[in-house]
């Protein structure tokens, strides 16, 4: 019998101050989608485009507005249960009218719910600086994962409200809850449901009749309190409409928004932490995705869920990250989930072939476009061209007489602060540095081996799908991380009886009787918490992320590691391919008309504002953010986009070229500070200012 | 290939039995020292037999006993005053051969034919800092100029055993090290060279005329044009030696400056600490910390008048370590370290006569390999674990902007063992071998490349 799936398995919507928005991207970045331009992929879609990427016009609204980012879900239909990855059987996109089992498909019910659980939940205890006693000071420790093990957990975010995450006073003041929604395909883009307080939630039931909830206990922040909103009020999470002509799903997400408690003077809570600030909201969210298939018999079938998280914008979606949410969930599921048993199997099997396309060049690729979100000296910017420009025939020990003095190696950790390996980034969970997967670094040298194949294994659409979606997140670094964070790599976050019908890479999802909704008690519990084998509820993802989601995007541009080896002061990049640090704007590009292309000028810090206190300073650890977090918050959405210069239109040349990442769209007015290539080093003595705010006057 | 691939084969059994051979006739004796180091640290002095500077005799690099700290900065100062010991009309070291001759390159450039039989360099075209992109622009908004030179030990020994050939060098056994011929180690040299404005005093410089490169806009960078090149006067600024002594394969690393380059920076200097009251030859009076050092080059922020080959904004340099050491060190081998260097500088320019222009440079510091360390090929050498003497050791003008970050804070950062990747992508990558400790070996094994390259396209 058939079985349908909603694919992507995971999606990632972004915040924008617009109205608008463009779909989330189809294509990976660092991988070349079209050799006759060499554009890459990992581009954002134009909306109501079946995959046209964007260019530099479509990123702002026309009030300048940062545009939203949409995910796209869309069904597959299977005919056979899966038995390998990837499967056999590589499905079909479904849409209204095609026949599935002798049956034709009539219409398709979505229903996606939204809730964001920042605030109930534990702190991330992730190194941040503080104000003690009227000094700066740096605390906390960042464990990732291991601050739940052995049945230990960290301390709970907002302790005066209870210290119990599964209390009522705690779920239904601290959530944002904007319960489910529910829209049929057969709308066609014609209706919109907003998760906000205006629109009566609802949800397709088994039959996938819609049913009304007027009694889900809807929850939003200005419900319980008393709040600072320099952005406006979190008053919806976004919205869910039907793509026009293909039935799939579009969800929006929130505006980028973040509001305080205000206490019993009015004022809002402090803004000085980089990722845990109590008594902070921000309108990011996550959610199931459920389909159930109505087919023209009366009969009707549910699909396998999918996800949509709601996270930071993406301001350089083409840059590759070297270790991706992908690489993180892939060894999860090959090493603790018999994935791919001819790769693992009680351990790497040494006959397993990598493939030179699939498993290699991404990670030179990745290599290769750090340059432009780092100030990479030219030495580095050429080792990366070199390692991009191996072809699968050639001679791996002739290209890199040594890849253990080049690589570092995951598995030893007397390598995790060695600060001339690579990737040379910063690490996460008390690692100094970055390393590639497990599953990564084996694959990269079966292939130095000389075991390797060309091409990667056929993957069907909805497995591209599945897969591309968590290659363009940033991986090897939660600390907490922009998108998801060291959460995809636990098991108990997913379906781990992945054969059949499910298929890998599914979230644990607790089915919700939204039967029980009652306006007089939160309706969600506590939901997932790592290592323990609770189901994932809405909001269960995005809760181990920043509270706000701005203040760990502003700080981590460069720092010294974290354990910092001995003597070392010298800075390295946080999360490079996902939060820019240093740009080449296009402003700063000239023409050479002999040539007929474009060159590049210098680089400036992706965040260099003058707002507020602003973020020049001498001191070069923190230099590329606001001094105080708060500006950030006001000023976010005048980052600007780091994208390949054909998607730049030029009135010279035509465009930009294929050869160089530009940063478009920055509402910056001056280029900030120079930016020296790395490395740079810390100067001993910073003191933030002194007066951060926000203060309410 | 097969005869090409026995060839070199040949001719790396030969070269690597004449390593082992050195080796074996070059066994450390550092345990036995006779001499107790901080008996021989005490005074560290140049001997009266090295004065006057005319008859400065050249060290004898297969005799070196790494007996204390003091004989290491003995020899750097010592090779110093040869090589600037007058000869045939100009110091000795301008007499020495370019990195590049040895592929009959004339510069850097462009494969440009010799002009004369000189294997010197016809005209100074390198001016980027090694590391990260930087320009050093002097107070009059000229570049600063770097020439490098090699010895005929080095020269002889990559000429001898066809290392100017690329697949020679991978095929070398990675061990062989830069020899000692006689009593002369391998040497290679760096010089760093100011512009002389009209009408500046230079008095107390060594200076010359000589042709230099001409800097263009290119490309969108400040690019040099080896085609187009103006006769200036220079004035020399900065010398680095590095030199292989019996038991230091891996080269004692010195440094020496004029002493008007820049001034110190003070311990505990704030972004808003003004370094210096004074002028200086890269430092305008009053300059803050937070403005020194500052790579615009590497920034992208100069600009260039190609007319007057002037560049803009000029750095403001300052030196964080003089002596090439934290000066609040507490660590009694920097403290001696420290010392004698002071020493040794009081004590030459005691005995340099006076009116010797060399009295006017001193000796910053000098790095090298900790007793008993062997130098093996793929050291990254990021930490100072195998290292001593000056361990933050810069050159004001040749490192200005690398002075204080850990990876690339003296020499060893960036001259190790390691492989190294070409800028080509054409080219073949470098595996490591203990002659990488020399960027001019692997600027050769990557320049015998390019000329591979377009003999090809030929």
């Amino acid at each position: 019998m058939s079985y349908f799936r909603v694919h992507p398995a995971i999606n990632i919507a972004r915040v924008g101050t617009s109205k608008e928005y463009y779909i989330a991207p189809e294509t990976a970045a660092g991988e070349v989608v079209d050799p006759g331009t060499g554009l890459f992929g990992g581009l954002p879609i134009k909306a109501g485009t079946e995959d046209t990427p964007i260019q530099e016009a479509d990123l702002r609204d026309a009030e300048q507005n940062p545009k939203r980012q949409a995910a796209r879900f869309h069904i597959y239909a299977y005919d056979s249960p899966q038995d390998q990855y990837p499967g056999k059987d590589k499905g079909r996109e479904i849409k209204i009218g095609d026949r599935v089992g002798g049956k034709t498909v009539k219409d398709i019910i979505w229903t996606v719910h939204l809730a964001n659980k920042k605030n109930n939940n534990y702190a991330i205890t992730a190194q941040e600086y503080s104000v003690v006693d009227g000094k700066y000071v740096q605390t906390g420790v960042e464990l990732g994962i291991a601050a739940y093990e052995d049945g230990a957990l960290p301390p709970l975010r907002n302790p005066e409200y209870g210290l119990d995450p599964g209390a009522e006073e705690r779920r239904g003041k601290l959530v944002t809850d904007a319960g489910p929604r529910a829209l049929a395909a057969s709308t066609n883009g014609a209706q919109v449901q907003a998760f906000d307080k205006q629109q009566t939630p609802c949800y397709a039931d088994h039959k996938g009749a819609i049913q009304d909830l007027p009694d889900y206990p809807v929850s939003f922040p200005g419900d319980h309190f008393s709040l600072f909103e320099p952005l406006g009020p979190i008053d919806t999470l976004g919205e869910m409409t039907v793509e026009a002509g293909t039935g799939r799903l579009i969800v929006a997400g929130g505006y980028g928004r973040a509001s305080g408690i205000e206490d019993s003077r009015g004022q809002p809570p402090s803004l000085n932490g980089a990722i845990d600030n109590d008594g902070w909201f921000d309108d990011t969210s996550d959610g199931p995705v459920t389909a159930v298939m109505l087919f023209d018999d009366g009969s009707c079938q549910g699909a396998v869920h999918g996800w949509v998280v709601c996270t930071d914008p993406g301001y350089a979606p083409q840059t590759r990250n070297v270790n991706s949410v992908w690489d993180d969930v892939y060894n999860t599921w090959v090493e603790r989930l018999n994935l791919v048993p001819a790769m693992y199997d009680n351990g790497y099997q040494d006959d397993y072939p990598a493939s030179f396309n699939g498993d290699v060049l991404p990670i030179f690729h990745a290599a290769f476009l750090q340059r432009w979100n780092t100030n990479l000296p030219s030495k580095g910017i050429n080792g990366h061209n070199f390692v991009a420009n191996i072809k699968p025939g050639d001679d791996p020990k002739a290209k890199i007489p040594s890849l253990k003095q080049l690589i570092r190696d995951p598995n030893n950790t007397d390598e995790d602060d060695e600060g001339v390996k690579m990737p040379l980034a910063l690490g996460d969970a008390m690692r100094s540095f970055l390393a590639l997967s497990p599953t990564q670094y084996f694959l990269l040298n079966q292939w130095y081996d000389g075991k390797s194949v060309t091409d990667a294994p056929d993957l069907g659409d909805g497995e591209k799908l599945d897969k591309v979606v968590l290659e363009n997140l940033l991986g090897g670094r939660y600390s907490p991380g922009i998108d998801l964070t060291f959460i995809v790599r636990d098991v108990n976050l997913y379906l781990q009886d992945w054969q059949g019908e499910t298929g890998p890479f599914r979230v644990n999802r607790q089915p919700l009787d939204y039967g029980n909704a009652c306006k007089t008690r939160p309706f969600l519990l506590e939901g997932y918490v790592p290592l323990r084998s609770f189901k994932v509820e809405p909001g269960d993802l995005c809760k181990y992320m920043s509270q706000p989601w701005h203040t760990d995007y502003n700080s981590c541009a460069t720092h010294t590691p974290d354990p910092n080896p001995v003597g070392n002061n010298t800075l390295y990049w946080s999360w490079p391919a996902q939060r820019p640090v240093n740009v080449y704007p296009k402003s700063g590009c000239s023409y050479d008309a002999a040539s007929g292309t474009w060159n590049l000028g210098g680089q400036v810090f992706s965040v260099r504002g003058n707002e507020g206190h602003g973020t020049a300073t001498p001191y070069p650890q923190q230099q590329g953010r606001y001094q105080c977090y708060f500006d950030f918050v006001e000023n976010w959405h005048k980052v600007g986009f780091v994208i390949q210069g054909l998607q730049v239109p030029a009135d010279q040349g035509g465009d930009y070229g294929a050869d160089k990442f530009v940063e478009v769209s920055s509402l910056y007015e001056t280029d900030g500070q120079p930016v020296p290539p790395w490395p740079t080093s810390e100067e001993p003595g910073y003191r933030p200012p002194a007066n951060c705010g926000p203060r309410k006057s | 290939m097969a005869t090409r691939n026995s060839f070199a084969s040949d001719l790396f059994r030969q070269a690597a039995g004449s390593v082992r051979a050195g080796a074996l006739l070059g066994v450390i004796t550092l345990g036995g020292s006779a001499l107790h180091p901080a008996l021989a640290d005490e005074n560290c002095t140049a001997p009266t037999s090295w004065f006057p500077q005319q008859h400065t005799p050249r060290p004898d690099d297969s005799a070196f006993q790494s007996t204390s700290n003091c004989v290491f900065h003995q020899w750097a100062y010592q090779m110093f005053l040869w090589l600037t010991q007058e000869w045939e009309g100009q110091p000795r070291f301008l007499s020495f051969q370019s990195p590049q001759s040895l592929l009959g390159m004339t510069q850097r450039g462009g494969l440009m034919p010799r002009m004369t039989k000189s294997d010197a360099p016809e005209s100074f075209d390198e001016f980027l800092q090694a590391g990260p992109d930087g320009i050093l622009v002097d107070q009059n908004g000229r570049a600063v100029y770097y020439s490098q030179y090699i010895n005929e030990t080095f020269a002889g020994f990559i000429t001898n055993h066809h290392l100017t050939n690329p697949a020679v060098v991978r095929l070398m056994d990675p061990d062989t090290e830069f020899p000692i011929t006689g009593t002369r180690g391998s040497l290679e040299l760096k010089a760093s060279w100011k512009v002389v404005a009209e009408a500046e005093d230079t008095s107390d410089m060594f200076t010359m005329t000589t042709n230099v490169a001409k800097l263009v806009n290119r490309g969108g960078k400040i690019a040099i044009d080896p085609s187009k090149t103006e006769t200036v006067k220079v004035a020399l600024v900065g010398f680095h030696i590095g030199g292989v002594v019996k038991g230091h394969p891996e080269m004692i690393w010195a440094t020496f400056e004029h002493k008007d380059n820049a001034p110190d920076v003070a311990a505990g200097a704030t972004p808003e600490t003004v370094v210096s009251d004074k002028d200086f030859t890269f430092y305008r009076a009053n300059t803050k910390y937070a403005d020194c050092n500052v790579n615009m080059g590497g920034a992208g922020r100069l600009t260039l008048d190609e007319a007057t080959q002037t560049l803009n904004p000029p750095t403001q340099v300052c030196r964080l370590y003089p002596q090439g050491n934290d000066t609040t060190s507490t660590d009694s081998s920097v403290k001696t370290n420290d010392q004698n260097i002071r020493d040794m500088n009081a004590s030459v320019h005691a005995q340099l006569a006076g009116d010797s222009i060399w009295r006017n440079y001193y000796e910053v510091g000098a790095i090298w390999f900790l007793d008993g360390t062997k130098l093996n090929p793929g050291l990254s050498l990021d930490t100072d674990d195998l290292l001593t003497g000056s361990l933050k050791l810069s050159n004001a003008t040749i490192e200005t902007f690398t002075q204080t970050q850990n990876t690339k804070d003296n020499c060893f950062r960036c001259h190790n063992t390691q492989q190294s990747f070409p800028a080509d992508p054409d080219q073949d990558p470098l595996p490591a071998t203990n002659l990488n400790i020399s960027h001019a070996f692997q600027n050769v094994y990557y320049w015998s490349q390019e000329t591979t390259q377009a003999q090809g396209e030929e």
